[in-house]
């Protein structure tokens, strides 16, 4: 009568795997790939007014611990040259009249692993102090010489750090020292210079997607075999320069120009987790293969952004049944939660969820409120999209206004999804109560987020992306599942009462 | 709690999970062309009628928005009467009216509302309002079922109904449910009304809940509502098996109301039936399931199947 559905599971999930290790056994694919550094992208677009004879930039640092994939200048009529100097810094020119823009992209790798201490290049420039004026450096030597030896890294940052506390007799030269260098992140690195250790300050910027018009300063000392940052502001040292791109060492601003006047820049940053994937592909590619061939990677970049997801929504989807089939979460609309957890991604998971009760609760006071009406189902649920996507306007113009970021990809929320489920909210808080419908809510939302984390699991996105045929396997699974025929477990608490007579 | 144990003694009662419901009973008994022959109640009505089964009177039915102010001529010479929208779902949009005049209407509950407001109601069934799915509908003028003397001591407001749950025209487990305060007159178990389960041999209320909770006695009225022998058992049992051959659902939930005057009627038959009977019963479905299907032989009559229910689950 029953068909026995274990067969075909598990011949699915046989050709699945299968596949996924021919796969990887004929064309060298890893099969656990780890992801050791990250790749962000970093594009500098630069706006002058007014004819300039040239444009300088600053084109970011080379190190031990970032290194540049690929870099693209986009000049238009202008003349672009660089140049290196001494010291390894390098510097974009453009020249040549007409535009008053330009750009310039990189691909910057960054290792997430702590990287071996580099071979000691050349740190005679980082030791120099001529540049400054005599005052100042003798200051900051009767300053050092009073240091004890070893510590002098460390106490050099607290003397500057907490101006307060400056000892009594070095008042007098700490104050020559701060006011004559110019900011106290320079008074730091003559003082760690006068004590004969090499200092410079980098430019940095903090690894996280967004836009800046700045770039922030921190000094640094060369101690031990390595680099450490002293953060003033909030008086710590060493610091991490994890979670930071080093874009140039040196006070040197980022953009000068001929004539000085004035200049706009930004720099945009953008994580591309895939980029080391497909220059994976491109080595792999030229096998003869078909499997290789006939790869996701073959396809264009926005194209594998898409399908980068897509390939994991069969995945929320076996989650999905399994939280509803075997756990007995009561859910708004079948795959409302993968909707719910797509839209999650656009803005992060607690904006996402606080938005969404949010959301909710307004939707709901709305529909409460036109109730009484009694408008037909279509016209009513215009009205309560209407009002949603109002009241995530103002949110976005307020959020913008305390300088919340995230607040773009909120419109990306899928809207008239949203409106259903707050009808649906609606119609079981009339039909059952409210309790209910909170608990429907929140089971929504419970797996929702448990759907989201799944999908961005970035080594599951690469896994399922190299190895598509994997999705066989989670065929198999949803297979085995459409026949699980027993008790949910909320069905064992609902029952529960039954089994105390026995 | 430990939830294998807990696992094991439901399986030991026979309990039935949604998903053994789901997957087989629902799923291979069910043929999908016969839903709308229940979710349609005008539908429901048309072939009770061709199989005998008595269902409350209908009045009329209004279907357009050019009809609704003929709804006093409908009811002119019926004090009483209910509204309620074709395609409703859970009770809703359901309106009782205890009489009327030339200018206003009465609910039960001694509440006067006017004509035009009445017929707002009914406008708003016609577009769609209280049908789950939000398509146009129509509203039926059905006749008012009093309660019968027998369930009056445990009543509050409204009127119980009996479900009795029907596998292949066999009568597998029953209850009747017997609205509350809580459930606001309603015979809706979720809302808070009472489900009493009914031993089918004998056709008497035995254990009942409210909710998860067990319950002797009615909350509102403080009478018991254990040992209450249901009146016409045979013909409600009838009503059941004959909504087999009625809508070709082989598993299938019968709501029947007893009327005072015009005896068991049926209210409307269910493709997706509840499983709460079974806290009701303090009993399995499984089990039951599983003796009507050894019972079970094609060609079965109505009263042989009623007999057959009536001898297993004595």
């Amino acid at each position: 009568m029953r068909r026995s559905i274990a067969p075909l599971a598990i011949a699915l999930a046989l050709l699945g795997i299968a596949g996924t290790v021919y796969r990887s056994l004929s064309i060298g694919y890893p099969l656990f790939p780890r992801i050791t550094e990250r790749i962000w992208a970093a594009r500098l677009a630069v706006e002058w007014e007014g004819p300039q004879a040239w444009v300088d930039v600053l084109l970011p640092r080379e190190g031990i611990r970032q290194s540049i994939l690929d870099e693209r200048i986009s000049s238009g009529s202008l003349e672009a040259t660089v140049a290196s100097d001494p010291g390894g810094q390098r510097r974009l020119r453009w020249r040549g009249e007409g535009a008053s823009t330009a750009s310039y992209e990189a691909d910057i790798s960054v290792r997430l692993l702590q990287a071996a201490p580099a071979p000691a290049p050349d740190r005679s420039p980082w030791l120099r102090t001529d540049e400054l004026p005599g005052p100042v450096v003798a200051a900051a030597r009767r300053v050092t010489a009073s240091l004890p030896p070893g510590t002098a890294a460390r106490r050099c940052f607290e003397l500057m750090a907490n101006p307060a506390a400056s000892p009594l007799g070095l008042a007098e030269d700490l104050g020559r020292l701060r006011t004559g260098a110019g900011s106290l992140s320079e008074a730091l690195v003559v003082c760690w210079r006068s004590a004969g250790l090499p200092a410079r300050v980098v430019q940095v910027l903090p690894l996280r997607p967004g836009i800046y018009s700045r770039l922030e300063i921190f000094p640094e000392v060369f101690e031990h075999g390595r680099w450490a940052a002293a953060d003033l502001a909030g008086r710590r040292f060493p610091v991490s320069t994890q979670d930071l791109l080093i874009w140039t060492a040196g006070e040197r601003s980022l953009v000068e120009t001929a004539k000085g006047g004035p200049v706009k820049w930004q720099i945009e940053l953008r994580r591309r987790p895939l980029t080391l994937w497909t220059e994976f592909f491109r080595q792999t590619a030229d096998r003869s293969s078909l499997l290789a061939r006939w790869s996701l990677y073959s396809l264009p970049p926005n194209v594998q952004e898409v399908f980068r997801i897509l390939l994991l929504v069969p995945i929320g989807a076996l989650v999905v049944a399994a939280l509803r089939n075997v756990v007995g979460f009561a859910t708004f609309g079948t795959f409302m939660p993968i909707l719910i957890a797509i839209a999650f991604r656009q803005t992060g998971l607690t904006y996402g969820l606080l938005l969404f009760t949010l959301l909710v609760g307004v939707g709901y006071a709305v529909r409460l409120s036109i109730d009484r009406y009694k408008l037909l189902l279509v016209p009513r649920l215009s009205v309560i999209l209407t009002f949603v996507i109002g009241c995530l306007a103002l949110l976005s113009l307020v959020a913008h206004r305390l300088g919340f970021q995230n607040v773009a990809g909120v419109g990306l929320l899928p809207m008239v999804i949203m409106t259903m489920t707050i009808e649906r909210f609606f119609v079981v808080a009339e039909e059952s109560g409210a309790h209910a419908a909170l608990t429907m809510a929140a089971s929504t939302g419970a797996v929702a987020s448990i759907t989201y984390v799944l999908i961005s699991w970035e080594y599951l996105q690469l896994l399922f992306f190299t190895y598509p045929e994997l999705l066989l396997v989670v065929v198999a699974g949803q297979l085995a599942l459409g026949r699980y025929v027993g008790f949910r477990l909320t069905e064992l608490w609902r029952f529960r009462r039954l089994t105390e007579g026995t | 709690m430990n939830l294998q144990a807990v696992r094991h003694a439901l399986n030991g009662l026979g309990i039935m999970g949604m998903n053994h419901r789901n997957a087989l009973y629902i799923g291979p008994l069910n043929p999908r062309h016969a839903y709308p022959t229940v979710d349609n109640k005008r539908l429901t009505k048309r072939l009770a009628a061709e199989h005998g089964i008595p269902t409350p009177e209908l009045y009329g039915v209004i279907e357009a928005h050019r009809q609704v102010r003929d709804l006093p001529r409908l009811v002119e010479g019926r004090p009483e009467f209910v509204v309620k929208p074709c395609r409703g779902a859970a009770g809703n949009g359901i309106v009782l009216i205890a009489s009327h005049d030339e200018k206003r209407v009465v609910k039960p509950s001694g509440e006067q509302v006017a004509w035009e407001e009445l017929t707002y109601h009914v406008a708003t069934i016609l577009s769609g309002v209280h049908s789950l799915e939000g398509l146009e509908d129509e509203a039926l003028i059905e006749a008012f079922i009093h309660v019968d003397p027998t369930f009056e001591a445990v009543t509050y407001r409204g009127v119980p109904d009996v479900r009795i749950i029907v596998y292949r025209g066999v009568p597998t487990m029953a209850m009747v449910r017997l609205p509350t305060k809580r459930s606001d007159g309603r015979a809706n178990l979720h809302q808070g009304a009472i489900g009493a389960g009914i031993a089918i041999g004998t056709g008497t209320t035995m254990a009942a809940v409210q909710g998860r909770q067990v319950v002797s006695h009615h909350p509102d009225t403080g009478e018991p509502v254990a040992g209450i022998a249901v009146p016409h058992w045979d013909r409600i049992l009838e009503i059941a098996a004959r909504g087999y051959e009625m809508t070709g659902l082989g598993y299938l939930g019968a709501d029947v109301v007893i009327d005072r005057s015009h005896g068991p009627v049926l209210l409307e038959l269910n493709a997706r039936p509840g499983l709460a009977i079974q806290l009701a019963n303090q009993d399995g479905l499984r089990h039951r399931l599983m003796q009507a299907e050894a019972a079970w032989r094609p060609g079965l009559g109505v009263p042989e199947r009623v007999a057959l229910a009536r001898s297993l689950f004595a």
